[in-house]
């Protein structure tokens, strides 16, 4: 790979691909202490299930039992030439994605780890986040200049989840985030404090991902209003516990608190950004009182400090609509260009682009999430330099 | 040309009174010596705001603090909540620039008047 030099232009950024396990948890093991290993059934002799047959590993993601899209989870052209699961294989990202589509930086955002907020064993998840992480590095992040990390932590352990932060955003350059898997708590709540603390010391944004668990275990996000029954239902209101999670932050005062903190808000939502950000400053004029640390109508909040990705891209009947909903979002500000590969619902992003207002194009494409995420995201690298534990 | 409003006694402290004035609903406040005077209107949604509850609220403070103050010399609008300062008519935080419109009583010996209104 030719190194890109510091004044490379960055055209395009992708602020969600996922890069998925091939085998599963048990890539993970080479990562994992020897402890660990024989805790979640990697070690020899392998674990046995009921029924006598040898398992590869006892430890499972939580993960939707209920919830599949008919389309399948993943675009169909996906998938590596030798096999394995779509997006299991760098190159195949680089040749398939990053190269077609003028991908300058592409973020990468661990499917494999989105249930971890719902684990109930907190050290587990701990010790899959760090395992994770490592793997991510050495698979994907030195395996092309391109990619970016996003630094998994299990919100079970806050304390262990910010020195995990700490662990990897001074080991290398090429974390840009944490992916923050949700509890059932909302983020607003002081126990994802010293998560906050840590990122706003090492100046990344905090990230949040729908989950695909939503409503689905007790330990993970509550769904509003009940259990939906489909997919289609989940898929559409999926975004709702990511609104509640937003007023949380704001009106608990986290940003008073932590003045530098930066939130990317990934996949979950932006057509209901507007009523939101308008129910709030209407509210915070009849109800200041009761969160009187709340000293700026809350949108302006919102503005200095979050961020959304652009996919699904809204798609109202008429292009008069998105103009006008770009323009309710102050979408030069606010809006990151998101493909999700490799998942069936991606985004392309020349026809996502065109139907963003033209003064407004270079923002979303480039401009917003280069200086949101600063310099880990412009610089060259991350490989080879400053990867070494 | 002034309006005779009333007595000084005829105003408790710490409350506004409500007076019809030349067609007009105006409210007077009183803070023991002083005199706020202003038009029972909300600038939000034209509720007879001088019929709220006067109160005090919370300050300003750090996330998960709360400091009360303003005792008493706040209103809160019966309609939709929104707090004046009652001695400014200015919004409290402030959560919009729309203001109360103030109107300047004149204390003279045992008497209150509204005076002619001009812009304060």
């Amino acid at each position: 790979m030719p190194a890109a030099t510091a004044t490379t232009e960055i055209r395009r950024v992708d602020c969600d691909i996922h890069p998925i396990l091939r085998s599963g948890l048990r890539d993970l093991a080479p990562h994992l202490t020897d402890d660990w290993r024989a805790r979640f059934g990697m070690a020899k002799p392998l674990a046995t299930d009921q029924f006598g047959a040898a398992r590869e590993a006892t430890v499972e993601m939580p993960r939707s039992p209920f919830y599949f899209p008919t389309p399948g989870a993943f675009r169909k052209d996906a998938v590596p030439p030798d096999g394995g699961p779509p997006a299991s294989d760098p190159a195949h990202v680089v040749a398939h994605h990053l190269e077609p589509n003028e991908i300058d930086r592409g973020l990468l955002l661990g499917q494999n780890m989105f249930g971890l907020g719902a684990f109930v064993q907190p050290g587990y998840a701990t010790a899959l986040a760090s395992a994770f992480n490592d793997w991510l590095e050495a698979t994907w992040l030195e395996a092309d200049q391109r990619f970016r990390g996003t630094i998994v932590v299990a919100p079970q352990e806050p304390e262990r989840a910010a020195a995990e932060v700490r662990r990897c955003a001074e080991r290398s350059q090429a974390w840009v985030a944490v992916m923050l898997p949700l509890r059932n708590a909302l983020m607003g709540e002081a126990a994802y404090h010293p998560i906050y603390a840590e990122a706003e010391r090492q100046g990344i944004p905090i990230g949040v991902h729908i989950s695909g668990i939503e409503g689905v275990f007790p330990s993970a996000p509550p769904m509003p209003g009940g259990i939906p029954a489909t997919y289609f239902e989940v898929k559409s209101t999926y975004t709702t516990v990511y609104q509640a999670n937003l007023a949380s932050m704001v009106i608990r005062g986290v940003f008073e608190q932590f003045p530098n903190l930066k939130l990317v808000m990934t996949e979950c939502g932006i057509g209901w950004l507007p009523e939101l950000l308008w129910r709030m400053d209407t509210n915070w004029k009849a109800l200041r009182d009761e969160a009187p640390w709340v000293k700026r109508p809350p949108s302006e909040y919102v503005f200095d400090h979050v961020r959304f990705t652009s996919q699904p891209f809204v798609e109202p009947p008429t292009a008069k609509q998105v103009r006008d909903f770009c323009e309710m979002i102050q979408v030069e500000r606010t809006l990151m260009f998101a493909s999700d590969y490799p998942h069936y619902d991606f985004d392309d992003p020349t026809r996502t682009l065109a139907q963003i207002p033209k003064p407004a194009r270079r923002a979303v494409e480039a401009e917003t999430a280069l200086d949101f995420f600063g310099e880990r995201l412009r610089r060259p690298g991350p490989v080879a330099a400053g990867a070494e534990a | 040309m002034r309006e005779r409003l009333g007595e000084v006694s005829d105003f408790r402290d710490g409350e506004i009174t409500v007076r019809e004035v030349g067609g007009r609903s105006v409210g007077v406040f009183r803070d023991g010596e002083s005199f706020y005077g202003m038009l029972n209107i909300c600038p939000h949604r034209g509720a007879p705001v001088c019929e709220g509850v006067v109160t005090g609220t919370m300050l300003p403070s750090p996330p998960g603090e709360y400091v009360y103050g303003l005792d008493g010399l706040v209103v809160r609008c019966p309609w939709h909540g929104w707090e004046f300062d009652l001695r400014s008519g200015e919004s409290i935080g402030p959560v919009d620039k729309r203001k109360l419109t103030m109107l300047p009583v004149e204390v003279e010996g045992d008497a209150v008047y509204l005076a002619p209104r001009r812009r304060i």
